[in-house]
């Protein structure tokens, strides 16, 4: 089944991309069918609004959108994703069906894998219909269609990249531990130094989800329901692992950021020497806030490190959806995405397929300065892909009962 | 005798207007309040259940328990969910207890009046606020370390040991206390101004008990009657709480609240079916806590009822109430110097271990043209007008009760509900009826809702204040040709003043509080200081976390400035004065 969709998107996405080379004009009538829907209306975007270069970056976005398309984009800013599909799901438990209280969301993996089986996304494929995805490559970015091994099945339009990066003050640690034995060397060289965030936190959770990728030996069962797999011999060396570092983590192991920033705060003050984060460009743009000293310098495991795309969804019941399917493929121009790959403004590389792009935005991309403390794409090239989203409660549970349930 | 007949016709006239206003205002409260804590109560028994028909659950079962129940962290999140609980309530009241046996008399009257001049803004202060002024000074990278790094400790980089968070529980009974002790020193201070502490104590010198003794035996007792209802609704709160705990400990396992709360933010839309269970788990426990601590009280009245009896003077107490009664003080001072840290905080630009104070400053978290100046007005137009509907809503209620001998006591629990059941889980429920009704989205409903979580505030400092209130002035008033309703604005709304502005202030601080009923009744379109400050401390980082916690307590505190200073000016302190003890 999941092969057959794999292949239907395929399928779907050459298609639509023999069409846009061939006849263009189809798309073009739809485009203008869209902008005299949109034209006027509000998108309500529930989007995680912690970090003030992405709120920015989000008022620039509503101000493109209302010059191209007079459309008032509202940012909703969300602690967690979480508060938007509650209200999502009572919306559809209320039968409201029509003029939902949500246009656009911020969502990925496990939550986006939970809507589409609880049918709270907008059920068909509207994201490779968009006049800005002729840019995408799937060969090269198997990502932007595959949400943690979940087929996107064009219900989630591609937004920008992450990748866990690890960050590490060369003051103090002057060449990080790039490998499981070496980081675990480390740690019981130098106990107290090292932790991360507490699971169910994402990052804590992604950690755990890279150095399960590093030190099992049956990877292909990770991209396959976890309910298919022998959970206990798979990650059994993952908690071998863990239970060995334990007692020489901050604090001994008794307790844990709970979450990256805190965890990147602990750096800033020199209780710990390496933090994690999902985004390459984090440590340069907290160096250029002065939250970090600027001997901060990142780094990834030689093996690669655990990448994913994040996405924009449009819920079942949108009242605008005209006007959110605009937003969303101005957020997946190449203007937009430029602007977003530029560390001064948000940092976060680009979903878009480089020799897609026009000569001048090629040259533009290429010239993107870096700050001093984010790696090359070059650098960052060696890319593990996310493990089926059923791994992860698991993962969690276990994690729990073994490290946080007091005995 | 002229004093009885006021007393028949005061009460004819009142009995028969009481009647009708008891029975509107009973309706009126059923539709707007008791219908949405319904509501949201159904959105919580369903699922707990195993009913959601939104997921495709159609039919009843008990598996949403059994799963939270087997969920690895439950079991020790409830026992220190119940332990912290009432061991904080339990100190905080012993606290109080020793800080007035102490504070009202002539020894500790100079740190009473400054601990009395905190409690006004300490009531303002949001719980997160208290939490993050703690974490500031006491962390290992805190300020406390800052100051005396490297000269005294020998640390250029901070330690690898630390107290935050703590998994034993005691700090964050420590946070609880600060913030519970001056609420409910507030309220035991309102009924001490109408008893005669300074003749009960000078009674039972002469008698040769010590002051200490005189409040153990006499005067405790009396005041402690008024405060049950506050001290239910700090106990429901100490069990429930998710904020603090977050920041202070512990989080291995977290407490019950925590561990509901993850489960009603886990990305998978299941979780939520045994997060409810453990909803109703914990409503369950804070009745099982509220029962023990009636029979705890019971153990309590007839011990000091022995110890009365039996004449003893208890001259040890005293020694024995002193030293807590400093380290209070000290404690509550050390809470300052947090909130100062957290100002310097959300100044600093770079303040890297172990610097005394930042090394730069600036403003670029300010952003008051675009966001804080008319986020500010929003959040002061809800809080203004919920804290008022509420008040408004609490005092007709009262006023009408006040006449009548009937106890509507099922009304009051009610009321109550939506202090004992996680906000997330309630507010499910209540989000499909306002989805279902197109009502989500509007300022007003923010409002709306806003008021029903300030509701049991108001009604536990106001009701005790008509509980003890004399009831002959209004038949005075009213054998004087006054109606119900001037007597009530000459007479009692004058008499109560502190209470009514208490009640107003307090309920200022709470809807500063509510972010979950704010993004969730105003489904994104109302925005207030308090979602921004909420998602600004979802940073993590320190300066936003400050800003964050400024903006949130420079609301209340500027409403309770303006109020003071209003009462001040109006009544001044002695023309207060004299209108409480006037009799």
């Amino acid at each position: 089944m999941k092969f057959l969709n794999r292949h239907f998107i395929a399928i779907a996405s050459a298609l639509s991309a023999m069409i846009l080379s061939v006849n263009s004009y189809a798309m073009e009538t739809d485009l203008e069918a869209l902008k005299a829907e949109a034209k006027g209306s509000q998108v309500f975007f529930n989007a995680w609004g912690g970090d003030e270069k992405i709120n920015a970056y989000i008022r620039w976005a509503g101000d493109e959108v209302k010059a191209l398309y007079d459309i008032d984009l509202e940012h909703v800013k969300l602690t967690d994703t979480a508060a938007a599909v509650s209200r999502i799901l009572a919306e559809k438990t209320a039968k409201r069906n029509t003029d939902g209280s949500v246009d656009l969301l911020w969502v990925n993996g496990e939550s986006f894998a939970a809507m589409m089986r609880a049918d709270l996304v907008q059920d068909h494929d509207w994201v490779t219909s968009l006049p800005n995805w002729r840019y995408t490559d799937e060969a090269e970015l198997p990502a932007i269609a595959l949400d943690f091994a979940v087929p996107t099945q064009g219900r989630e339009s591609p937004w920008g990249r992450a990748q866990l990066v690890f960050f590490h003050d060369s003051a103090y640690l002057a060449e990080p531990p790039k490998t499981p034995a070496a980081l675990k060397a480390y740690i019981n060289q130098n106990p107290g130094r090292f932790t991360y965030p507490q699971p169910p936190d994402f990052i804590g959770i992604s950690f755990l989800k890279q150095l399960l990728i590093e030190l099992t030996d049956s990877d292909d069962a990770l991209y396959k329901p976890a309910d298919e797999a022998d959970f206990e011999a798979v990650t059994a060396p993952l908690w071998a692992y863990l239970e060995d570092i334990n007692d020489n983590l901050w604090r001994g192991g008794n307790a844990y950021p709970q979450n990256y920033p805190a965890q990147r705060q602990l750096l800033a003050d020199g209780e710990v020497d390496i933090y994690i984060a999902f985004n390459p460009a984090d440590a340069s743009s907290a160096i250029a806030r002065g939250e970090l000293p600027d001997t901060v310098r990142s780094y990834i495991h030689e093996a690669g490190s655990l990448a994913n795309v994040h996405f924009l969804a449009i819920p079942f019941n949108s009242g605008s959806s005209a006007a959110a399917k605009l937003v969303a493929d101005f957020m997946l121009s190449p203007k937009a995405q430029l602007a977003k790959a530029d560390p001064a403004i948000w940092g976060d590389p680009s979903v878009l397929s480089l020799r897609k792009l026009p000569a001048d935005y090629q040259a533009q991309f290429e010239k993107l300065p870096k700050g001093v403390a984010t790696l090359s794409p070059a650098d960052l090239a060696q890319t593990l892909a996310e493990p089926h989203p059923s791994w992860v409660p698991l993962l969690e549970k276990e994690w729990l009962a073994r490290f946080a349930s007091g005995n | 005798m002229p004093h009885e007949q006021i007393n028949k016709a005061g009460q004819q006239n009142a009995f028969k207007t009481g009647s009708l206003v008891t029975t509107v205002i009973g309706i009126f409260c059923a539709l707007f309040f008791l219908c949405p804590i319904l509501l949201g109560l159904m959105g919580l028994i369903l699922p707990s259940f195993g009913f959601f028909p939104a997921l495709g659950l159609h039919e009843f079962s008990l598996l949403p328990f059994v799963t939270f129940w087997q969920h690895p962290q439950t079991y020790i999140a409830l026992i220190s969910a119940f332990m912290i609980g009432l061991i904080s309530t339990i100190l905080s009241i012993i606290c109080v207890f020793i800080l007035m046996a102490i504070g009202m008399q002539h020894k500790g009257a100079a740190l009473f009046r400054f601990i009395r001049f905190l409690i006004g803004p300490l009531i303002a202060l949001p719980h997160s606020t208290v939490a993050i002024a703690l974490l500031f000074l006491l962390a290992p990278s805190g300020w406390l370390f800052r100051l005396i790094s490297p000269e005294l400790t020998g640390w250029s980089r901070p330690p690898v040991f630390g107290i935050i968070p703590d998994q034993t529980g005691w700090l964050l009974i420590a946070g609880l206390m600060l913030k519970e002790i001056p609420f409910l020193l507030f309220v035991a201070l309102a009924h001490a101004r109408r008893l005669d502490v300074d003749k009960w104590q000078s009674l039972g010198q002469t008698l040769g008990y010590r002051a200490v003794a005189v409040w153990l035996y006499i005067i405790w007792p009396q005041i402690y009657k008024v405060m049950r209802l506050p001290i239910f609704a700090v106990m429901a709160y100490a069990l429930s709480v998710v904020d603090m705990t977050i920041i202070l400990g512990p989080t291995l396992p977290p407490t019950l609240a925590v561990v509901i709360l993850q489960g009603f933010e886990d990305p998978d839309l299941w979780a939520r079916l045994p997060a409810s269970a453990g909803a109703m788990l914990q409503v369950l426990m804070v009745v099982a806590a509220l029962i023990l601590w009636r029979a705890i009280e019971i153990i309590c009245a007839y011990a000091v009822r022995y110890l009365r009896q039996s004449g003893r003077r208890l001259h040890h107490l005293y020694a024995l109430c002193i030293t807590p009664f400093y380290i209070i003080t000290i404690s509550f001072a050390g809470l300052i110097l947090g909130l100062v840290a957290i100002i310097l905080w959300g100044f600093a630009r770079r303040w890297p271990f172990s610097a005394k104070l930042p090394q730069s400053f600036d403003w670029q978290l300010w952003r008051f043209d675009e966001t804080i100046i008319p986020l500010f007005v929003t959040s002061l137009f809800i809080a203004l007008t919920a804290s008022f509907l509420s008040l408004a809503i609490c005092t007709l209620w009262l006023e009408a009760k006040s006449f009548t001998k009937q106890q509507e006591r099922w009304i009051a629990i009610i009321l109550f509900i939506p202090l004992l059941v996680p906000q997330i889980s309630l507010l499910f429920g209540l989000q499909v009826g306002l989805s279902y009704v197109y009502l989500d989205g509007y300022i007003s409903t923010v409002i709306w809702l806003h008021a029903l979580y300030i509701l049991p505030y108001s009604w536990l400092v106001m009701a005790p204040s008509y509980q003890v209130f004399d009831k002959r002035y209004l038949w005075l008033s009213a054998s004087l040709g006054k109606g119900r309703i001037k007597s009530f604005f000459k007479v009692r709304l004058m008499m109560l003043i502190y209470s009514f502005a208490s009640a107003f202030i307090i309920g200022v601080a709470v809807s500063v509080a509510l972010y979950l009923p704010t993004i969730f009744a105003g489904a994104g379109r109302i925005n207030s200081i308090t979602v921004e400050a909420v998602t600004l401390a979802a940073s993590g980082s320190r300066s936003p976390a400050a800003v964050a916690a400024i903006l949130q307590m420079a609301l209340p505190l500027f409403v309770y400035i303006i109020v003071k200073s209003y009462l001040h000016l109006r009544y001044g302190r002695f023309a207060a004065l004299k209108t409480i003890k006037g009799r």
